[in-house]
């Protein structure tokens, strides 16, 4: 063959953060044939060990069971990173020694390169100095290369320590006759805090070693000014701050304590050169995030979701086979009911509990309630949200939909354009009680839609399955295939499956954030329409606001019930929101120009002059706000022909910029208790004698299967300062909707 | 059914009539006497939803032309919506009967005879042009407007209305009574309205205001159904009379999402209101409370109407929209007479046994029906209870029908080569009255759930004999003994705390 182009497999790999010297062994998750409803099954599958000396892979083994902690060190997450050549005939086959010998070339052709960046501190303060990056340099041995993170306002610690946060490694593993396949492995960091060299730390928190970041940036006590408000993120703060915290119910004083953490995504780049002295290069990116805290279950909406809808589009092919579409809804029923069970449903409705007012407790209504400024009301009929109830009712659904019966139910989905609809009708739409990456309630993808809506109407079929579509395998213009290829070795928390998708902010990546330039000329907020940056030719749209790209509404009206006619809704303005209106999410609301117009120009309607307070053009014929028109280039999603996020879209470091800083906070703060896989909310549910479900609060420190409602101040709940010393040891893995502390089998 | 034989019984006589008249006997008093019609008028709001369902469930539109395919989609899901909209008239009366403190009732009609309240005789049959007179007639109002219905049309509906009920009753080897007339409903609801809204028959005390957190409500049970248009389509008109008019005209009935009636209600005027509004939304537009009439919603008629016009122009003896289903599908009773010829005897034997889950499914739904109601009179609604638990196995046994109901229409009603199919019996049990202590309700869920298994178990033994369905059924059955199970331990967990306390108790 020969070598055009080379590719990087997965093209986006998630490492997952712990201290233990032992990598998490893979296994995958499935569904078992004789216990449909029950939980994913974890399979360990085979696991490749590193020798430390010499970098080459000295076993290969299916371990007995799956292991994820070492007493309190969790086992971090660490990818391995294929590489693989593609021929004139557009086939791909993994690069290995043997390919290297048929092209005449060995090792010494081939060499990586890293870097990566930790922006989070950037993303508030605005200054270059608080950017933390990390690069290699090409490399061609088989050492360990530190992933050395250093940046202008680090400072060597008291005790000494140099001013670098380590955001962990990667390696070129030693191809050997047994494992010849060219990769390399990426090891995050152990998901640590960094601070302020001051005296007035909390050591506890940030040991000597540890404080250094400089008393000359801007990050300890930082607190963003009210001119500098288009730098908010979106929740507010969103890092760690001087007590009370947090801001919201405490004046929206927000004092950073200038925390740093090692989370990072960046760039890994293979290079090879060629007898003819060619060079070829292909990248991959690579994030550090949190461990999957629920790894047999999977989110309603994932990265994956998101990914696939840019591939494909928003639509389904019109010949797509029934039995294709309706497999894939049933895989988001059934991912549908996996997200309820962690759910306190009756709590996250709204409803009081235990005597305590529904506004008291952290939940989506209640956001909602905050945001309008209107009272707290349920979502649903509040005697009727029994969470092991609802979670039968879906899997009836689910068994319904095995029947091949249509399931009738599309119409209850909520549309990506009625995400800010509050009235009872609007908020009862599924998936119900959850966060949208806008703030307002969750939407799934259009895609996703497209596939229960198609399976909906399809009806049951006459005739037997048929096997679906020939896979078109792992070639390189199936980006679908190498988005999710299963590199040997890496668990199912590497892939983008297991990511959360409604990304407000986010977990492993701020997936908002890719969005920002896909039109050539500004730089939106990741989660807003106000343009925070353009070139020089369009200069003149700074800090107005996108009211419509190719005439479609990028902002709505938030619409809330009539008290005085149930049939009506009313705009829900407050005097922080004047206007009553919010952003839509990126992902869904550029979907279709993403697949329609990539490389052409289309309109997009700006407001006339500088807008602080939101805008948007109406949706009821009325005249729009005055308005400019520009024409503007749609940039492509991915790296040329490959399945890479496009570099121009979001910069190394800028996929995880918007999330909490430390990212300990987010399993504090999120008010949404949205990730299924990630941040459970209820657990050990069990029915009890009266018939209705009963279990513990995930943060509980202490088990007694008496849910104990959100709060701050309940020294019973795991608190921000307990995760900032104590993450690894309180966080509580959950296996079968249990508590699985004693880091045996799960096989 | 002998409650609704007994229902009759105070009807006797008046059945030869051309109109139905509703004379209360003497021997009852006004509370009972509209007590018996709304359990009438529940039984007929069951009845048709069930006969919607199956005529819905028979459409395929893949039997049709490719140009004609969207029009039997669209009918289907107007027929869907009028059986969802059913349901709201159906709980909306039990709402009534608990205001008046009567029994509830989700009896029905169950055997294809005539009854003097009755529309036209219950018959579950496939889509045709006949069934669907009956079902036009059935809700057309009782004075159409001439601009919808011309005399000339309304009289060959009719016209096919009697023809389609004498073929059946000639097939069956009846005599066509032909003085009986097929019934408009709204006359029944016309007749409790007066009841209920005139003071002198009714007391002011007849009415339990302290019943309205116990009535099932719209956010409990509606499922999120509020009629009206997708916002893409409502956005093109204003909300101008002429607006609506212009709307009313352009846009087919099909697009108009369900709006299912259900509102508790605590006085007299309030239950005259909802009735009002529920016949208004079906069969007596003219009794639609002014506030609703300026909001366009197409009633029953205006969808039965629109498919039958199509379905007369559309359709021609190269193709039918309908399955190959059998009429009055039954599950054949061991030892028992051979059943009378107006049924079709479903003889596969596997297909039986998916009737005989089917059958035993929709006496588990009207079980939990029945046991929800009951159990909203003593909880406590503003936290999650028992009563919205078994809400939640309601509209789980529904989806549990819809799923049997798929399978059964793709499954030989005799030999498998035979291309015609079965479909839904939709056959009551002996009694849908559940036991008096709440225990025993749960032991007969218990019980109900058990057999499910065990008629689960022996399908699952045996290989489909029908491949165009068998890896449906297998996927089914796996997936529903797993929820069987589950639920099955959810009520022994109930069972056991009641059997715990009471031996604390003593």
């Amino acid at each position: 063959m020969t070598i055009t182009a080379l590719r990087i497999l997965p093209p986006f790999a998630i490492g997952r953060f712990g201290s233990s010297p032992t990598p998490q062994a893979n296994y995958d998750i499935e569904v078992e044939a004789d216990a449909p409803l029950g939980f994913r099954k974890v399979r360990p599958r085979e696991t490749l060990e590193v020798d430390e000396a010499t970098g080459a892979i000295s076993g290969c083994g299916v371990p007995a069971s799956v292991q994820f902690r070492d007493g309190d060190r969790i086992r971090p997450v660490a990818p391995f990173l294929e590489v693989f050549a593609v021929d004139e005939n557009g086939r791909m086959e993994p690069l290995d020694l043997d390919l290297l010998r048929r092209e005449g070339l060995d090792l010494n052709a081939l060499a990586w390169r890293a870097k990566v960046a930790n922006r989070k501190v950037f993303r508030r303060t605005g200054s270059e100095d608080d950017i933390v990056t990390a690069k290699t340099g090409w490399f061609s041995d088989h050492a360990r290369q530190p992933l050395t993170g250093r940046g202008a306002n680090l400072v060597l610690a008291p005790d000494g320590s140099p001013p670098e946060i380590p955001f962990g490694d990667v390696r070129f593993i030693r191809p050997t006759p047994e494992f010849p396949g060219i990769r390399l492995r990426f090891t995050p960091a152990e998901g640590l805090i960094y601070g302020p060299a001051t005296e007035d730390r909390d050591p506890d928190v940030i040991p000597e070693s540890r404080a250094i970041y400089s008393v000359r940036g801007d990050w300890v006590g930082f607190q963003l000014q009210d001119p500098e408000s288009y730098r908010e993120t979106l929740p507010p703060a969103l890092y760690a701050i001087k007590p009370p915290a947090p801001s919201w119910l405490n004046d929206d004083i927000a004092i950073s304590r200038g925390y740093v953490d090692d989370a990072c995504d960046g760039k890994v780049t293979v290079r090879l050169t060629l007898g003819t002295g060619r060079v070829l290069t292909a990248a991959a990116r690579i994030c550090a995030s949190p461990p999957a805290m629920v790894p047999d279950s999977m989110f309603i909406r994932s990265l994956a979701d998101d990914l696939d809808q840019i591939v494909h589009g928003p639509e389904l092919p019109a010949d797509e086979p029934i039995e294709v579409t309706r497999a894939r809804a049933e895989d988001i029923v059934r991912r549908a009911y996996e997200t309820v069970r962690f759910m306190n449903v009756p709590v996250m409705n709204g409803n009081d509990y235990d005597g305590r007012p529904a506004v008291s407790l952290d939940t989506m209504v209640a956001e909602e309630a905050f945001d309008t400024e209107r009272p707290v009301r349920p979502a649903m009929a509040p005697e009727a949200v029994d969470t092991q109830a609802i979670l039968a009712l879906h899997q009836q659904v689910f068994a319904a939909l095995r029947a091949g019966a249509a399931p009738w139910f599309s119409r209850l989905l909520r549309r990506p354009d009625e995400v800010t609809d509050y009235t009872d009708e609007g908020r009862r739409k599924m998936p119900a009680l959850m966060s949208g990456a806008d703030n307002n309630y969750l939407a799934l993808t259009h895609r996703q839609i497209a596939t229960i809506e198609r399976a909906s109407r399809g009806g049951p079929s006459d005739h037997p399955a048929s096997s679906g579509p020939t896979a078109q395998g792992l070639v390189p213009r199936n980006r679908t295939a190498q988005i999710h290829y299963a590199a040997l070795g890496n668990p199912v928390t590497s892939r983008p499956e297991m990511s959360v998708g409604n990304c407000c902010p986010g977990l492993e990546v701020d997936f908002r954030a890719v969005w920002r330039r896909l039109l050539e000329g500004i730089v939106l907020v990741e989660h807003d329409n106000f343009v925070i940056e353009t070139d020089k030719a369009h200069r003149e749209l700074l800090h107005h606001r996108l009211l419509r790209i190719d005439g479609v509404p990028v902002m709505a009206e938030m619409r809330g019930p009539s008290t005085s006619d149930p049939d009506k809704s009313i705009v829900l303005t407050t005097a922080e929101n004047p206007n009553g209106v919010s952003t839509f999410e990126w992902s869904n609301t550029l979907a279709h120009t993403l697949h329609n117009k990539v490389g052409q120009k289309v309109r997009c309607d700006f407001t006339a002059s500088p807008a602080k307070d939101p805008v948007a053009w109406p949706d009821n014929g009325e005249d729009p706000p005055p308005h400019v028109t520009h024409e503007l280039r749609v940039r492509p999603f991915f790296e040329d022909e490959s399945a890479v996020i496009s570099f121009t879209l979001a910069e190394v470091g800028e996929l995880t910029q918007g999330l909490c800083s430390p990212w300990q906070n987010d399993y504090r703060e999120c008010s949404c208790y949205y990730w299924a896989s990630s941040r459970p909310d209820f657990v050990n549910v069990e029915i009890g004698t009266d018939g209705l479900s009963r279990g513990d609060n995930w943060m509980a420190k202490e088990r007694s299967g008496n849910y104990v409602a959100d709060d701050y101040r309940d020294t019973q709940l795991i608190g921000y300062d307990d995760l900032f010393k104590h993450w690894e040891k309180l966080m509580r893995f959950q296996i079968k909707g249990r508590d699985y502390d004693d880091g045996s089998a799960a096989s | 059914m002998a409650t609704v034989h007994r229902q009759h019984r105070h009807v006797s006589g008046l059945a030869e009539a051309d109109e139905v008249q509703f004379e209360k006997p003497p021997e009852m008093t006004w509370h009972d006497y509209v007590v018996l019609l709304l359990h009438i008028a529940s039984g007929i709001e069951h009845a048709l939803m069930v006969q919607y369902l199956y005529a819905a469930y028979s459409l395929d539109p893949q039997r049709a032309p490719a140009s004609k395919r969207k029009h039997v989609a669209h009918w289907q899901q107007s027929i869907l919506t009028i059986a969802r909209e059913e349901m709201g008239h159906l709980m909306s009366v039990q709402n009534v009967l608990t205001l008046l403190g009567g029994p509830l009732s989700f009896e029905r009609e169950d055997l294809p005879w005539d009854s003097p309240y009755y529309p036209f005789p219950f018959r579950l049959e496939p889509l045709s042009l006949g069934s669907l007179a009956c079902y036009v007639f059935t809700e057309m109002p009782m004075r159409p407007d001439d601009d919808e219905l011309t005399a000339r049309e309304r009289d060959a509906i009719i016209a096919r209305v009697k023809n389609h009920v004498r073929d059946h009753d000639q097939r069956a080897g009846r005599v066509s009574d032909e003085r009986q007339r097929p019934h408009h409903v709204g006359k029944l609801y016309e007749r409790i309205i007066s009841i209920i809204g005139d003071v002198s028959l009714i007391p002011e005390t007849a009415f339990q205001t302290s019943t309205y957190a116990s009535q099932a409500n719209f956010d409990a049970w509606g499922r999120n159904y509020r009629g009206g248009l997708p916002p893409e389509v409502a956005a093109l008109y204003d909300k101008s009379e002429a607006g609506r008019e212009k709307q009313k005209r352009e846009v087919p009935n099909w697009k108009y999402d369900a709006h299912v009636l259900i509102e508790p209600m605590p006085t007299r005027q309030a239950a005259v209101v909802s009735l009002k509004t529920l016949a208004g939304q079906g069969e007596a537009r003219h009794l639609l409370p002014e506030q609703r009439r300026s909001r366009h919603e197409p009633s029953h008629f205006d969808r039965f109407l629109e498919i039958y016009r199509q379905f007369e122009s559309e359709v021609d003896a190269s193709w039918s929209p309908s399955r190959p289903m059998v009429a009055n599908p039954i599950v054949p009773v061991a030892g028992s007479a051979p059943p009378q010829t107006q049924f079709t005897t479903i003889t596969n034997r596997r297909s039986a046994q998916w009737a005989t889950l089917f059958n035993l499914r929709y006496r588990m739904l009207l079980g939990f029906l029945g046991h929800t109601m009951r159990l909203s009179r003593v909880g406590y609604a503003e936290r999650p209870n028992l009563a919205g638990s078994v809400m939640h196995r309601v509209f789980a046994e529904m989806y549990n029908v819809k799923a049997l109901a798929s399978l059964l229409i793709r499954r030989p009603v005799a030999d498998v080569a035979d291309p015609l199919r079965a479909g839904p019996p939709f056959q009551l049990p002996y009694t849908l009255v559940l036991p008096i202590v709440d225990d025993d309700c749960w032991r007969l869920h218990r019980d109900l759930l058990a057999e499910a298994t065990s008629i689960a178990g022996r399908l699952r033994s045996e290989a489909s004999d029908e491949p165009a369905v068998a890896a449906d059924e297998t996927a089914y059955l796996q997936s529903q003994v797993a929820a069987d199970a589950q639920t099955l331990a959810w009520v022994e967990q109930i069972l056991a705390g009641r059997n715990r306390s009471k031996g604390a108790s003593r």
